[in-house]
């Protein structure tokens, strides 16, 4: 009875967030395939926890976790070829297709080391703060502060954005 | 452009509701199915007590500098357990005698083990990846337990299971195919096709009396095995210890890392595109990893800042911190990061040349 009320309430939950969760792969991944792949690894572990998910009395940041640090955990099994981490020089900038706003983002995106960008699609998407997204990537808020200001900076100089128009200090 | 905090909201928004999004291929039974067989291999350990941390521990343990070698105990029972004894951290306690032409790369990976509370909890799948999406796992259930509830699917947010279809024994075993497709057909026949892939599954009785099964997930462009070669996979299972050659000797570590994890598995049939990755970590936190690939290889990837890289024998080795623990002092023992890749050495990559003894 016990695992029959535990499958309803998990089901129950993915149905409704698994779009949610699906969102914010993609933007980790930028390849919607790829996200789905994110997504079925992270209900799959959120289902072993769900006794525990339920017990933190926020499943949805739970479950965000479970989704960072499946991504992140990736990064590292070389089953995807690794973001290589190089500043990008201006002859490298001026070849930068003419690409529409939103392939501008998801280029940009992609161009950040997967810490980076998960700390950018935490603080910008879900809107955590930064002891949230300490908390999410389970390091301290100084780390949370100097990678989105990396991540930001970045985006920045890969979007052609002046400086001033951005800034992290802007945000609780 | 301009794009100020609340700009790049909007536009991170706008990105994530891409309109010309595919359909989501995830599949809520499937992750039903795997998550029941992780608890049950994961209460399996947990009743077997000293197999499951003796694992963890046995993978976890190496030569501690200078020259001080630590040899693994071995492992005793457990479905899923094999003989570690000393050397070769990669120990598979089952190993497949035939494999159709697609797979031919073996992952003994995926074990997750943490310790919380004096609570050790372990999960090891052996899993074999013809390509990235394409994976058939082999389950071994403990004494007295039957296979059930092996697919299930959702039906207006119910799980049903699918029934048993038998087929002929397999080495003299009871066996019979689940099958996803053959659930959702029966339950729902109206049910439109959400594109998850459809997958079955084989469980067969061993000689002696336990129940295994091969579960095989596939994607719509590579559906995975026939019914016919799952059997034929089945029949030439092998049981018992099977240490992997591996492309590397290791012969001692900095005092107080341990192996974190290990994965060692390819691409596609045929390919040089394989990858080693060990992660040893302190108790503290700080991680080293290791990632050994074919010169060339599309994985060779980048070593950011962190990082150094050795070529040799054909290899690139590369040795890196991970991103959240850069305290290196910690390696000064052996001359940061690229002392310790003096410690490895390489075996090329002819096979043939891989060895078993791969520590100490």
């Amino acid at each position: 009875m016990a695992k029959q009320k535990r499958d309803a309430e998990f089901i129950e939950y993915v149905s409704n967030r698994t779009s949610w969760l699906r969102k914010i792969a993609y933007l980790l991944c930028s390849d919607w395939h790829r996200a789905d792949d994110l997504v079925q690894a992270s209900i799959t572990k959120l289902y072993v926890n769900w006794s525990r998910a339920g017990g933190v009395g926020n499943i949805d940041g739970y479950a965000r976790r479970v989704l960072i640090n499946t991504f992140l955990a990736e990064q590292r099994t070389g089953w995807w070829r690794r973001t290589v981490v190089q500043p990008i020089s201006e002859q490298e900038l001026a070849a930068l297709p003419d690409l529409d706003t939103a392939l501008d983002l998801r280029e940009a995106l992609t161009g950040l080391p997967p810490r980076q960008r998960a700390t950018v699609v935490l603080r910008y998407y879900c809107d955590l703060s930064v002891e949230q997204t300490a908390e999410a990537l389970d390091c301290s808020t100084g780390t949370v502060k100097s990678q989105t200001a990396r991540g930001i900076d970045a985006l920045r100089l890969i979007l052609d954005i002046p400086s001033a128009t951005v800034t992290e200090g802007a945000r609780p | 452009m301009t794009m100020d905090t609340s700009g790049l909201t909007t536009r991170l928004a706008e990105l994530a509701d891409d309109p010309a999004a595919p359909n989501s291929s995830v599949d809520i039974g499937a992750a039903l199915q795997t998550g029941r067989r992780r608890l049950r291999r994961r209460r399996a350990a947990m009743a077997a007590g000293t197999g499951a941390l003796a694992l963890a521990v046995g993978l976890g343990t190496l030569s501690a500098l200078p020259g001080q070698t630590t040899a693994v105990p071995p492992q005793k029972g457990g479905p899923s357990s094999g003989s570690l004894t000393g050397s070769d951290p990669m120990i598979l306690p089952y190993s497949f005698g035939w494999l159709p032409a697609s797979y031919v790369s073996l992952e003994a990976g995926d074990v997750n083990s943490s310790v919380k509370g004096g609570m050790v909890s372990s999960d090891l799948e052996v899993m074999l990846r013809g390509t990235t999406t394409t994976i058939i796992g082999f389950n071994a259930l403990g004494p007295g337990e039957t296979p059930q509830s092996v697919i299930v699917t959702t039906v207006n947010g119910k799980t049903v299971s699918a029934p048993e279809i038998p087929t002929q024994p397999i080495n003299g075993g009871k066996a019979f195919f689940e099958s996803k497709s053959a659930a959702a057909t029966e339950f729902n026949p109206g049910e439109p096709s959400s594109g998850a892939p459809s997958f079955t599954t084989l469980s067969w009785q061993l000689p002696n009396g336990r129940w295994a099964d091969l579960w095989p997930t596939g994607s719509p462009v590579h559906p995975g095995p026939t019914e016919a070669e799952l059997r034929r996979i089945a029949a030439n299972m092998r049981f018992g210890p099977s240490p992997a050659p591996l492309p590397i000797h290791i012969s001692a570590l900095p005092q107080g890392f341990q192996l974190r994890e290990l994965t060692m598995g390819s691409r596609v049939n045929g390919s040089q595109e394989w990858t080693l990755m060990a992660t040893y970590a302190t108790p503290s936190g700080t991680k080293v990893d290791l990632w050994i690939t074919p010169v060339g290889a599309p994985d060779a990837g980048g070593i950011g800042s962190n990082g150094a890289t050795v070529v040799s024998n054909g290899l690139q080795m590369t040795a890196y911190m991970d991103d959240s623990g850069t305290n290196t002092s910690s390696l000064d023992s052996v001359g940061g990061l690229k002392g310790l890749l003096g410690h490895v050495t390489s075996l090329g990559t002819d096979t043939d040349n891989w060895t078993t003894k791969v520590l100490g």
